[in-house]
């Protein structure tokens, strides 16, 4: 009896002390590790430290090997748009890239739409649909810019003549994933005004 | 005739068992951030964290891990060996190892859950939910100037943690249940010193 009451006991002990003890062998040249692993490093390194939204105009960087050193996560770069002046709308295109090794979704995405020149308030934009992007993937955004019959009017009196006007996107707002983002960067374009 | 098996330590035993398995593939509970780009995924058995696609464990916490498992699977066989034979004169003591495993890795397992959310709120300021869901927004320090981002946190218990409630609760019921099968034995145990007993003359 007092022989299986000290086996108990050992085998208590054995079990809490055996795998820490081990772990502490393993890693005593850098007791650190224990506690943060070299992937935690290598993982902040690459993502969480390069998780600033770079310049719009910067080009992408999604390395061309489809390894995840120097992921940079970029705001939509702008493609092309087309104008609706019946529904006065400007429906623009932008890419996205996802340097991630996970699919990522863009759920909205929105921001408002200043005159450049004369920083007036055209009206707002919004993403169309949501998207999927799979891994180090580049998917198309569909954003639609609606503007107010304030904003007409000041095409025809501030941009009379002109076919394509300098805006800026401002207070952008970004939902990837379920985090949103709210940046302070402001987004220049040109837009068409003309057919 | 009476059944000489303690049926609920069969339960609990091979519940506790089983419930190391499962726990290595599913977690007792879960945080994800956002739609799981970030999760913790939590259990006395395994943990592990999921970053942006990239999964990794914490030494420290891996061998704690490997701790619980060497506890769990010796309290489910102890638990199981006492089942089959409760009325053995050693099977309390088997009986008193075993019983205990899985409640006590519950009531560790959610103070543990209750004071890292305590502590995360103290370091940095932001609730995490134990269970539902919240939406956190970073504080501006770790953040880029000027940015602002709000995070969708949900946390939930998993069935994993159900078994090892259920697991818990048949042992201590086997605890209980050991009180009605010994005395089916104990007259035999009791009567052979009573009748030895020389009384002292006075």
């Amino acid at each position: 009896m007092q022989v299986l009451g000290l086996v108990l006991i050992l085998l208590n002990v054995g079990a809490i002390v055996g795998p820490i003890a081990g772990v502490v062998v393993v890693y005593h040249n850098n007791l650190e590790e224990i506690v943060v692993p070299p992937e935690v490093k290598q993982i902040v390194g690459e993502t969480i430290e390069t998780l600033t939204l770079s310049s719009p105009n910067d080009s992408g960087n999604l390395p061309d090997d489809g390894s995840s050193s120097n992921v940079n996560l970029q705001l939509p770069q702008y493609v092309s748009a087309s104008f609706d002046p019946v529904a006065r709308t400007v429906t623009a295109l932008f890419s996205f890239i996802n340097p991630f090794n996970v699919s990522l979704a863009i759920n909205s995405l929105s921001s408002d739409v200043r005159c450049h020149a004369h920083d007036f308030l055209l009206g707002n934009s919004a993403l169309s649909n949501s998207v999927e992007i799979a891994s180090m993937q580049t998917a198309d955004l569909t954003v639609v810019f609606t503007y107010s019959e304030a904003a007409q009017q000041h095409f025809q009196s501030e941009h009379a003549g002109e076919t394509v006007v300098n805006v800026d996107l401002t207070n952008i707002a970004v939902n990837i994933s379920g985090i949103t983002l709210e940046t302070p960067e402001t987004y220049n374009v040109d837009i068409p005004i003309s057919l | 005739m009476r059944s000489r098996i303690n049926w609920f330590g069969v339960a609990g035993g091979a519940g506790l068992i089983a419930l190391v398995a499962v726990s290595v593939f599913v977690p007792w509970w879960q945080l994800r951030v956002g739609d799981s780009v970030v999760a913790a995924n939590v259990s006395p058995i395994y943990t592990n964290f999921d970053l942006i696609g990239n999964s990794f464990t914490v030494p420290l916490v891996f061998a704690i891990n490997l701790s619980c498992i060497l506890l769990s699977v010796a309290g489910g066989v102890v638990m199981l060996l006492y089942s089959v034979m409760p009325t053995k004169p050693y099977a309390k003591r088997l009986l008193g190892f075993s019983y205990r495993t899985p409640l006590l890795f519950i009531i560790v397992f959610v103070i543990g859950l209750f004071v890292l959310t305590f502590l995360i709120q103290a370091l940095f300021s932001f609730s995490v939910p134990i269970v539902g869901s919240t939406v956190i927004q970073l504080p501006q320090y770790m953040m880029p100037e000027g940015m602002n981002v709000s995070v969708q946190l949900s946390a939930d218990f998993l069935w994993p943690f159900y078994l090892a409630v259920a697991s818990a609760v048949l042992c201590i019921v086997a605890r209980v249940y050991h009180g009605r099968l010994t005395p089916l034995s104990s007259p035999a145990v009791v009567s052979a010193p009573s009748a030895s007993t020389v009384v002292p003359p006075a």
